[in-house]
């Protein structure tokens, strides 16, 4: 594969185990690959224990200690970073691979001002000078529209709101000009009318300045309207991928379906479908589909363990009924 | 007040702050202020707004967790502010939902001992009584009465908010205040939640004050919906009115920030870094 063609980031094969209470270890990860062209922008969607955090942490080289990884391989740029040690990772976090956490509170120092903050990634990875670092910083915090950047520099964390905060972890994420950003539930913490503020802020930057995106989510309605291609995750294993378009208006997967038809509002009455059960615990063993119990489709063959199936470039699906063609889609 | 209204908030304010070692100058903020809300018998009251609106305030002092500084609350014509006989039988009308279920409950005690707890209220103690009762529940909000020898930890997300609302449930209380119940649970799970308070409604009669800041969840459970800004109450109407022609300036934006279909979603959006947080006592 030629150098322009490759991607941003690709994850190959990724498994990763965690210790479970019974005292064995259990697959939090199974088998996940997918890839974020360069200055393109993807989303990772998932709920809980799906996996999509585990895998972000994994990218960034942050897993928790007693999570494994058991096979695969996350190439940035074509380099692989499961073989680098924690001191060539410290290096290049913050420069060539970044993150922005879900809480802006406690991923910034109270005790330290936001001008501060912006400046030390800033003379870290870009080497500027005392002299030059104040104009910087400013600049930093206009391209994150932090609206009167100028006197934001000697507030303290606690004086900001948190989509401010958010703006300000942003702005020192991009400090080290990343190739790739990845964004694990930046809004969560936010209030509705911030989140879209916010997101409407990451694309512009991404579309500014071009780094690879990826944004790991809950909401499949707010990730289709930011990315261009949407990777579903279901009990650790990825479900279903395709452009943000297919898998929002044309869902294959039953589990994506459900997601989506879970709380709709139809001529302004809110209409609620929700998905019996559970989503099911890393200790539990499940032969095939990890969606088959909770499934109102589910037949024989989904106790044997569908593959992840579809054309080059199309759409994916891990399901027995799309691909025995016996699901309506 | 009419028979027909549960709690009646008669311009009520709650300030914090005043004077501290750290705060010399004599500063107050008004959480709640001048807030004036009829919640009517066997409906749905819902209270949305953004961080610091004073929306969770409004429900602590409905709970008596919070004491206002003026104006009155009563439950059923019963005064928060009261003590003694009237406190004991305020505390048998009134239980919460809280919004994290995990912080919620008690981890050293079992399923059985948190929901049998609020019975001491209503003077249960006979122990086949207890285990009856603490049965029904279980049975009613949806999960097996076998599981009720069992702790927390040993519950999912969701189940773990049935527990809740179960323990809620138990002295039959009139008015459940719901602060955020379903903010912490995943969206699967959170239709689930939704749909087992509007069935325990249609068969129990409870009244509900929902407090969120997700305006589906409000819109799904409420009849009337009541947007807070800034500790006042800049809209009241019906729930179908208000999302149809919402007059004030934020509900507008808080309708336009739910996540929808609609290709400009994000695009009628701004970028720019919203307005700067209510100041605390003019000082920030």
């Amino acid at each position: 594969m030629s150098a322009a063609e490759r991607p941003a980031l690709e994850v190959r094969g990724l498994t990763i185990s965690v210790p479970t209470r019974g005292g064995g270890r259990g697959i939090a990860v199974r088998d996940v690959s997918f890839s974020v062209p360069a200055g393109g922008r993807a989303g990772l969607v998932g709920e809980s224990g799906s996996g999509k955090t585990m895998t972000s942490l994994a990218i960034m080289g942050l897993l928790p200690s007693a999570a494994r990884v058991e096979a695969g391989e996350i190439l940035l740029d074509g380099d692989n970073l499961l073989a680098k040690s924690q001191r060539e990772m410290q290096r290049l976090r913050g420069k060539r691979l970044s993150m922005v956490m879900q809480d802006p509170m406690t991923a910034l120092d109270p005790c330290f001002t936001i001008g501060s903050q912006v400046a030390q990634p800033l003379h870290q990875h870009r080497g500027l000078s005392r002299g030059k670092l104040n104009a910087a910083v400013v600049e930093s915090l206009e391209q994150v529209r932090l609206s009167t950047a100028r006197d934001r520099l000697r507030q303290y964390p606690h004086q900001l709101s948190g989509g401010m905060r958010q703006r300000v972890t942003s702005a020192i994420a991009l400090a080290g000009q990343p190739r790739v950003l990845i964004a694990d539930e930046p809004t969560t913490a936010l209030d509705a009318t911030t989140q879209v503020r916010y997101l409407k802020l990451l694309r512009d930057l991404q579309e500014q300045t071009n780094f690879a995106l990826l944004l790991v989510a809950h909401d499949l309605m707010v990730v289709q309207h930011v990315c261009e291609r949407v990777i579903v995750m279901y009990g650790g294993e990825v479900v279903e991928e395709g452009t943000a378009e297919d898998v929002f208006n044309a869902p294959r997967h039953p589990y994506t379906q459900a997601l989506l038809g879970a709380i709709q509002v139809v001529d302004d009455t809110v209409t609620l479908t929700p998905i019996n059960g559970n989503a099911p615990d890393v200790a539990d063993v499940l032969p095939g589909c990890r969606f088959q119990p909770r499934c109102a489709h589910a037949r024989d063959v989904c106790l044997t363990p569908p593959a992840l199936v579809g054309e080059d470039d199309g759409p994916v699906t891990r399901c027995w009924g799309v691909q025995q063609g016996w699901l309506a889609t | 007040m009419t028979d027909s209204d549960l709690v009646v908030l008669d311009d009520v304010t709650v300030s914090y702050g005043g004077r501290s070692l750290l705060r010399p100058k004599r500063q107050t903020f008004a959480a709640v202020d001048r807030v004036s809300l009829t919640v009517p018998r066997g409906q749905t009251t819902g209270i949305v707004g953004g961080t610091g609106a004073g929306k969770s305030t409004v429900a602590k002092v409905v709970m008596g967790m919070v004491p206002a500084t003026s104006g009155t609350v009563r439950i059923a014509g019963h005064d928060v502010a009261a003590s003694g006989a009237d406190r004991l039988k305020l505390q048998r009308l009134r239980q919460v939902v809280l919004q994290d279920p995990f912080s919620s409950l008690n981890p050293r005690m079992t399923v059985r001992d948190i929901i049998a707890e609020p019975l001491m209220l209503v003077g249960r103690t006979r122990r086949a009584d207890i285990d009856a009762r603490v049965e029904e529940l279980l049975t009613l909000v949806g999960l097996s009465p076998s599981r009720a020898k069992l702790y927390p930890h040993q519950f999912s997300g969701g189940q773990r908010q049935r527990i809740s609302i179960a323990r809620a449930l138990s002295p039959s209380p009139e008015l459940i205040v719901l602060d955020e119940p379903t903010s912490a649970l995943d969206v699967s799970v959170r239709a689930q939640i939704l749909l087992l308070l509007k069935r325990l409604q249609d068969e129990l009669g409870v009244t509900y004050l929902i407090i969120s800041h997700d305006m589906l969840t409000v819109a799904y459970l409420a009849s009337t919906v009541a947007v807070m800004a800034a500790g006042r109450i800049v809209e009241i109407g019906p729930t179908a009115q208000l999302f149809r022609s919402p007059q004030h300036e934020y509900t507008r934006e808080l309708l336009a920030s739910i996540p929808n279909t609609s290709g400009s979603w994000l695009e009628q959006a701004d970028a720019q870094s919203e307005p700067d947080p209510v100041p605390i006592g003019g000082s920030a």
